[in-house]
């Protein structure tokens, strides 16, 4: 029977190879804090390995590129070595060298000899927190990366973890309003609005909602921020559903979401489902 | 009866008028990813997918309609097409590749012959349709006023249609990569092999969700409700349980419409 230290020598050569064994999968079961450990350390593996592939350069212009601020990796749906994402990740932002080195030294402080021989020691409690912490700030940068891409799918990626696992802070919610006002992509756009939804508890969020109905968007996109903003009750957006609707440049479908929304003719509303 | 020569040198003329050949481009590097950017301005556009490793594009005459409900394949008859003149433009540079379509009319059709494994950006901004068939790569598409149809792909596919249909039939799916469909005015069919296991966020507002396949749906999805008099509805949404290979539907005016297709039949494919 494996116990935690047993677990954790084994944990990240097994991810790394792929295959986690029946005595680390049966001890994670039964104890809260490797699963833990585990299902950080699974999201950063799977992170890791779905970079895409940086674009097809001479060395010279690849380091140029890099150099100048200008490396923007194309789209690839052929998965990355770890190792080699790894690598161009840190190439790129020196940042997340920092947070890796952080997180090794995290594991370093776990697996040394006599420096944790159990969990129930407070000292190793506490590594496990700061790296379970440092591995979700990993997480996170990944997924605000992601949303730097070319390609839609990998910044949907991105918007998706941030809407399941993001927590509140500037970095993503900053991200996420550039993506609601800039992104090319209306279906991405629409994914942001989401990701935003979770943390309208932020004053900044809701400024930021009712601001990108007034920018330019596709009708679609108006109608989801509309959706977004009734429940939040704001004077605010009230004024812009108003201006909405007695403009006529406006898409019907639109003006007639803000209608709905300020009360002003429910008769017209749609197709008789919802009266 | 002997043709005057005149009418020989006409001919010929015609053969070799001002347009020559259809335009083709090689990308710099076959064995790295490659990315299609297609930008049409007026017209429709119809991607092949195909082993050959060129692009061409060739202009055919209108759209016809490739939308076939009974399930059989999509975009099965190429359309008889002409060499290119002005209306488009190619430009290569480091794998990325962006052509830009031009119609001199509504009525005409810009065909792109690609590489099966290509990335592909569509964008049809003028009042025509989009068409792809056997593209494998991930396929982005947007269309404002014609419709989207989409024929033996395998994802990630993000396609929005403004005004009209988005037609999605899956020869593969491949897991792990996100595919969302979203129209304002159109219905929204997808068509996948009989038995993917997939999971799917639906969102509707004006229209009906039909699907062959059985939803198992989480706590709190709206399917068949209806809202108050009165009350400001917002979208329904309904979700079944988190997979691997995952779809997400917006629509707003229209249905969701939502089949597989026999495992015999992708075989063929």
């Amino acid at each position: 029977m494996l116990n935690c230290e047993d677990v954790q020598e084994r944990l990240i050569a097994a991810l790394d190879e792929g295959r986690v064994d029946d005595g680390v999968e049966s001890h994670c079961l039964g104890c809260a804090s490797c699963r833990a450990v585990k299902s950080q350390f699974e999201s950063l593996f799977r992170n890791l390995d779905e970079l895409p592939k940086p674009p097809f350069m001479g060395t010279d212009a690849f380091v140029g590129a890099v150099g100048a601020g200008r490396f923007e990796p194309e789209p690839s749906r052929e998965s990355v070595s770890a190792w080699r994402a790894f690598c161009d990740l840190i190439a790129r932002w020196p940042a997340f060298g920092v947070e890796m080195a952080v997180c090794l030294v995290g594991i370093g402080v776990l697996l040394a000899p006599g420096g944790s021989s159990t969990l129930e020691n407070s000292q190793a409690r506490q590594s496990l927190e700061l790296l379970t912490e440092e591995i979700s700030v990993l997480n996170e940068s990944l997924a605000v990366l992601r949303l730097q891409q070319a390609s839609a799918s990998e910044r949907l990626r991105g918007v998706g973890w941030i809407e399941a696992n993001g927590q509140s802070n500037d970095i993503i919610i900053q991200a996420l309003a550039e993506v609601l006002n800039t992104d090319a992509n209306v279906n991405v756009r629409l994914a942001a609005i989401d990701a935003l939804s979770r943390f309208t508890d932020e004053g900044d969020v809701r400024e930021t909602l009712v601001g990108a109905l007034e920018t330019p968007q596709s009708p679609l996109v108006r109608i989801a921020l509309i959706e977004a903003l009734v429940p939040l009750n704001l004077p605010s957006s009230r004024e812009v559903f108003q201006a909405i609707v007695a403009d006529e440049s406006y898409h019907e479908a639109v003006r007639e979401r803000a209608r709905s929304a300020l009360g002003l003719s429910a008769d017209e509303s749609t197709g008789g489902q919802i009266l | 009866m002997k043709m005057p020569f005149w009418i020989a040198l006409l001919w010929c003329g015609c053969l070799l008028g001002p347009e020559g050949r259809a335009a083709s481009r090689a990308f710099s590097n076959p064995e790295e990813p490659r990315m299609l950017i297609v930008e049409a301005f007026n017209g429709s556009v119809v991607v092949e997918g195909s082993d050959f490793d060129e692009v061409e594009a060739t202009i055919g005459p209108e759209f016809s309609s490739f939308l076939n409900r009974s399930g059989s394949r999509l975009l099965r008859d190429s359309v008889a097409t002409s060499p290119v003149g002005r209306e488009v433009s190619i430009v290569e540079e480091n794998n990325r590749m962006t052509i830009r379509f031009r119609s001199k009319g509504v009525d005409q059709t810009l065909k792109v012959r690609v590489p099966g494994n290509v990335n592909l950006k569509l964008l049809v901004r003028g009042s025509g349709a989009a068409g792809v068939n056997g593209v494998v790569g991930e396929i982005e598409v947007e269309c404002l006023q014609g419709g989207i149809y989409l024929d033996r792909i395998q994802g990630p596919v993000i396609a929005h249609a403004l005004n009209e249909d988005v037609v999605a039939k899956f020869a593969k799916v491949v897991p792990g990569n996100p595919n969302f469909l979203s129209s304002l005015n159109g219905d929204i069919e997808l068509v996948v092999p009989e038995e993917t296991d997939a999971s799917f966020q639906l969102e509707y507002f004006n229209g009906e969700v039909e699907s062959t396949i059985p939803l198992t749906l989480l706590p709190g999805s709206d399917l068949w409700t209806s809202g108050e008099v009165g009350t400001f509805e917002p979208s329904r949404v309904a979700e079944t349980q988190r997979r691997a290979i995952h779809f997400r539907i917006k629509n707003h005016n229209g249905n969701i419409i939502i089949r597989d297709y026999p495992k015999e039949e992708a075989n063929e494919e």
